[in-house]
């Protein structure tokens, strides 16, 4: 009895220990270890879920979305814990979309947390969207993801101010520059979910998303899609009639001389926002060369020799500093020789006694010629200077003006010369050569942009004021609040003598009155300009305002390659016939 | 038989704070199989309503009741029958095997009628019984080597039925009611390391050979359950996390995350310890163990104190069968040992495995009232 006695407490204290044992380990774990289980129970059941805020519009001046939000449908598949249902959504998917079962099965595994529905189709259209419902009963798990996708619905109008996004934020251009804007605030919100990953109650924790504002531009889409369309038709006319094969590209402006508002900028060759850089963007058919190819926005970030549109800007140095009077005669023989260069008349024609009208109708280069040796450089320069055609496109603050009109490449800011720069240029002499001076006088030698041009011609409209160009006009929230509204902003006020302005404005009456503008109903100022490029056809170009009495629109137009700037007076025409609703 | 004195003697030796543990931790088992499929703000009325916690409270009222009758009537009766309990037991055994149906891989259960009958948990008090009845028989020896052939036999047979379910937890269930019986029988130290060497070495050769592969994932799994974070491993790890995240004071009753947004597997019935360790913490953890460790060593000392040797047996079977089913079924919950689908005795949901323990119990409280002195 003795030995059951001692093999019975054997087992009790076998008992004792097994429990001791299971106690201690529950000690580790709940006590010792137990806040970071707890804390382990928490990330499995709460859940924090992005809220990506609706990005604002960017919308044109007569009301078109040119960036707006639309659905993206994604097929998402929550993974069922019963396995027969899951292979049935997998084989019913794998037939409606397509797709190998496989495939299906990969992406399952590839999204990581159990439960959490993973995507296997993305970006599918509203037809599959439907036919997939009307199964939905046969696809258990069979979630649709609504994702918003950035698109420009205008396509390839202003691609180049638009800009775009990389991984839903601004990357480029307005999208960009306003992104603080445009973006909203994202918001959150913490679920309590259960094992199979779906919510069991109202959020524990959130915040709502803040959607962007609206971007109102000055930019009229219209006229904006008119210009591209003349542009790209007399491109084609220029290559086909005139056999200049490199005048595929180029730049228009049309701003609104009163405010300074940038009503249209085209960039020509343009590109498709919507397309990835990759498959992108140019023309198949586009020449080989860099220059003709490029993409770079023509209007603003590429400079060029402006030719004859230049000849205001000297007419109006020599008129304020009395280097000539309105009605001054000069004679002009078709070929002369000023400051000990021979400088020729376009097809060497000789005009006789020509006044400064007179000078600019027939776009004289002799007398221009002479009237830049009269003025002299560093008097030049500062009228180059007055109509804010040192700054990068015009005014003070380059980033300023850059911001607000959506760029973000200052990579050419360097280039583009200071009026010290100019006026050391001077003081060391050493860096010009004969007939620089005068070669310059009649825009043979300084490049500007075609917005520098614009901004110089308005000048000449409004009689001196230079505004700030910008293109956002107001921003609007969702609530349709004005967050933030631009009037038009004075950078500088040139007290040009009005006799002087006159006589230039005159000339340019004349100049733009040729049969192209014959049958307008109202008179309009131009001027055309044909800037030679050492080894390279010709560029055309064409700046004026209209209509003559109360400008409303000032335009500069520049074709690449396009030859005489005649040629460009075509564009000229559509803008006006567009904006004025003629025809 | 004279009942009235029958009686009286009964009544005087009737073990009554065994049988309040009995009730205490039975009446605790259902408010947690309540628990395990109810949340939130939880009144009698939705515990009443639920499908469960009724059916469960049916098992206790009539597992009770039986219990009590059971215990008044001399276990001894019981020896006449051995030989027709052994053979039901095997033939419910086989049966199953053919006609059962399935559960995580293996044959586990009939349905009969109400109920679903697991047949394995009515072996497991059946050997008890049976086992404890050859070893009671008079003249019988464990000295030899030839003397332990019979009661191995007489264990082998059903274990390999229950092995080819293939239900392993079970058939270790009835290695561990065995060997203490013949422990205590009196089964020499050195067979008994002869044996453990030998069943060892049969373990390993049979996890690498006989084991199918399911069962072996189960077995190491638990060692390192992030191996198979979504499979095998998942369940072990959500019981982890929810024990553990109870810590000292719990999550509260009704209240385990864990447990109520369904990242528990099988909670209510072998998982329901990770309830109670969620929801009432390290302190309500423990001290349910400590009630039932008192229940276990209560068991053995009636065995100690029983008027026969089939009495004793008895009590060492049920007492083994108990604290086996204990540690493997806790310690499965923590990851301590492998996940067997053993349930946690008068606590997990179901009827069979509460009906056969009851049983057991009831025989034990049996043995305590027709014992012929006094302990007390």
């Amino acid at each position: 009895m003795n030995q059951v006695k001692l093999r019975m407490t054997i087992l009790r204290l076998v008992t004792v220990c097994i429990v001791g044992i299971l106690i201690y380990n529950l000690f580790h774990i709940q006590v010792i270890e137990g806040r970071n289980w707890a804390d382990m129970a928490d990330n499995n059941r709460f859940r924090h879920l992005e809220i990506t805020a609706p990005r604002g519009k960017i919308i044109s001046s007569d009301g078109v979305e040119l960036a707006a939000n639309i659905p993206r449908y994604d097929v998402a598949l929550a993974d069922e814990q019963d396995s027969i249902k899951r292979e049935q959504a997998i084989d019913m998917l794998s037939q409606l979309l397509d797709l190998d079962v496989e495939d299906i099965q990969d992406r399952l595994a590839k999204a990581g947390a159990r439960f959490k529905p993973a995507v296997i189709e993305s970006n599918v259209d509203f037809e599959t969207v439907l036919m997939l419902e009307e199964h939905r009963h046969l696809i258990p798990g069979l979630e649709i993801q609504t994702v918003p996708q950035r698109v420009y619905p205008q396509k390839t109008v202003l691609a180049h101010v638009l800009g775009r996004l990389i991984d839903g934020r601004g990357a480029e251009g307005l999208e960009y520059q306003w992104e603080e804007h445009l973006g909203g605030k994202d918001g959150f919100s913490v679920v309590q979910v259960n094992a199979a990953g779906r919510p069991v109650e109202d959020p524990v924790n959130s915040q709502p998303a803040v959607p962007g504002s609206d971007l109102h531009l000055t930019i009229d889409a219209g006229l904006q899609q008119a210009i591209q369309e003349s542009m790209q038709r007399v491109l084609e006319k220029l290559r086909e009639n005139y056999d200049l094969e490199d005048a595929w590209s180029g730049g228009v402006v049309v701003t609104d001389p009163n405010t300074g508002s940038v009503l249209a900028m085209v960039s020509e060759p343009s590109f498709d926002n919507n397309k990835k850089y990759s498959s992108s963007a140019w023309d198949a058919n586009l020449p080989e060369s860099s220059r003709v190819r490029s993409l770079s926005d023509r209007t603003i970030n590429t400079r060029s020799v402006v030719g004859s549109t230049f000849k205001m800007l000297t007419g109006m140095a020599a008129l304020e500093n009395g280097h000539v009077t309105p009605n001054e005669r000069i004679y002009d023989p078709g070929v002369k020789d000023v400051a000990g260069f021979t400088v020729r008349n376009y097809g060497r024609s000789a005009y006789g006694n020509i006044d400064m009208r007179r000078a600019l109708q027939v776009s004289s280069n002799v007398y221009f010629g002479t009237m830049g040796n009269r003025v002299g450089r560093e008097q030049l320069y500062e009228y180059i200077d007055k109509f804010g055609m040192t700054g990068l496109a015009m005014g003070d603050s380059d980033e300023n003006v850059l911001k607000n009109a959506g760029f973000t490449d200052l990579s050419r800011g360097e280039q583009v010369y200071s009026l010290d720069y100019y006026k050391d240029r001077i003081k060391r002499g050493t860096s010009f050569y004969p007939g620089d001076l005068v070669q310059s006088a009649y825009g043979q030698r300084n490049e500007f942009t075609v917005m520098q041009m614009a901004n110089y011609v308005s000048m000449l409209a409004n009689g001196g004021t230079h505004y700030r160009p910008h293109i956002v006009r107001e921003i609007v929230d969702a609530n349709g609040e004005t967050v933030e509204l631009f009037p038009p902003e004075v950078l500088a006020e040139q007290d040009f003598d009005s006799d002087a302005v006159l006589a230039i404005r005159e000339g340019m009456r004349a100049a733009a009155s040729g049969s192209r503008f014959r049958d307008l109903p109202f008179a309009i100022a131009g001027k055309t300009g044909t800037a030679e490029e050492w080894g390279w056809d010709n560029h055309a170009w064409w700046v004026g305002y209209a209509p003559y009495d109360e400008p409303e629109i000032a335009i500069a137009i520049h074709l690449d390659y396009g030859g005489l700037g005649l040629r460009s007076e075509e564009v000229a025409r559509d803008i006006i016939d567009y904006y004025f609703d003629l025809e | 038989m004279e009942v009235t004195s029958l009686d009286k003697k009964v009544i005087k030796n009737y073990n009554w704070p065994l049988l309040l543990l009995i009730i205490a931790i039975s009446l605790f088992g259902l408010l947690m199989v309540g628990a395990s499929t109810e949340s939130g703000d939880v009144t009698l009325a939705t515990l009443f309503s639920s499908h469960y916690f009724t059916r469960q409270l049916i098992f206790l009222v009539v597992g009770l009741a039986g219990m009590f009758i059971l215990s008044l009537i001399d276990y001894n009766e019981w020896r006449h029958f051995v030989i027709p309990i052994y053979l039901f037991c095997l033939a419910l055994l086989v049966l199953v095997i053919f006609k059962g149906h399935q559960a995580g891989g293996s044959q586990r259960w009939i349905s009969v009628g109400f109920f679903n009958l697991q047949p394995s948990e009515l072996a497991k008090v059946g050997l008890v019984i049976t086992l404890s009845a050859v070893m009671a028989k008079e003249g019988r020896t464990v000295d030899s080597w030839s003397d332990l052939i019979i009661p191995f036999v007489h264990v082998a047979l059903p274990m390999f039925v229950v092995f080819m379910q293939p239900d392993l937890g079970t058939s270790l269930v009835f290695v561990a009611i065995t060997v203490p019986i013949l422990f205590v029988a009196g089964m020499r130290w050195l067979h008994l390391g002869v044996l453990s060497v030998g069943s060892i070495i049969a373990s390993v050769f049979a996890f690498l050979f006989v084991l199918k592969p399911y069962q072996k994932s189960r077995l190491i799994i638990f060692r390192d359950p992030s191996q198979d974070y979504f499979g095998d491993g998942w369940q072990i790890i959500q019981s982890k996390i929810a024990i553990g995240s109870g810590q000292f004071r719990g999550r509260g009753l009704f209240q385990g995350t864990q447990n109520h947004l369904d990242f528990l597997p099988e909670k209510h019935t072998d998982f329901i310890f990770s309830v109670v360790g969620e929801e009432l913490g390290f302190i309500g953890a423990a001290l349910f163990l400590l009630v039932y460790l008192l229940m276990i060593l209560q068991i053995l000392r009636v065995g100690m104190s029983a008027k026969d040797s089939f009495g004793r047996y008895l009590c060492i079977g049920v007492a083994s069968m108990l604290i086996f089913q204990v540690l493997v079924n806790v310690g499965m919950t923590i990851s301590i040992m492998p996940v067997t689908g053993i349930p946690l005795p008068l606590i997990s949901y179901g009827g069979s495995s509460f009906l056969a323990t009851i049983v057991g119990l009831g025989l034990v409280l049996s043995v305590s009232a027709h014992r012929d002195t006094s302990i007390f």
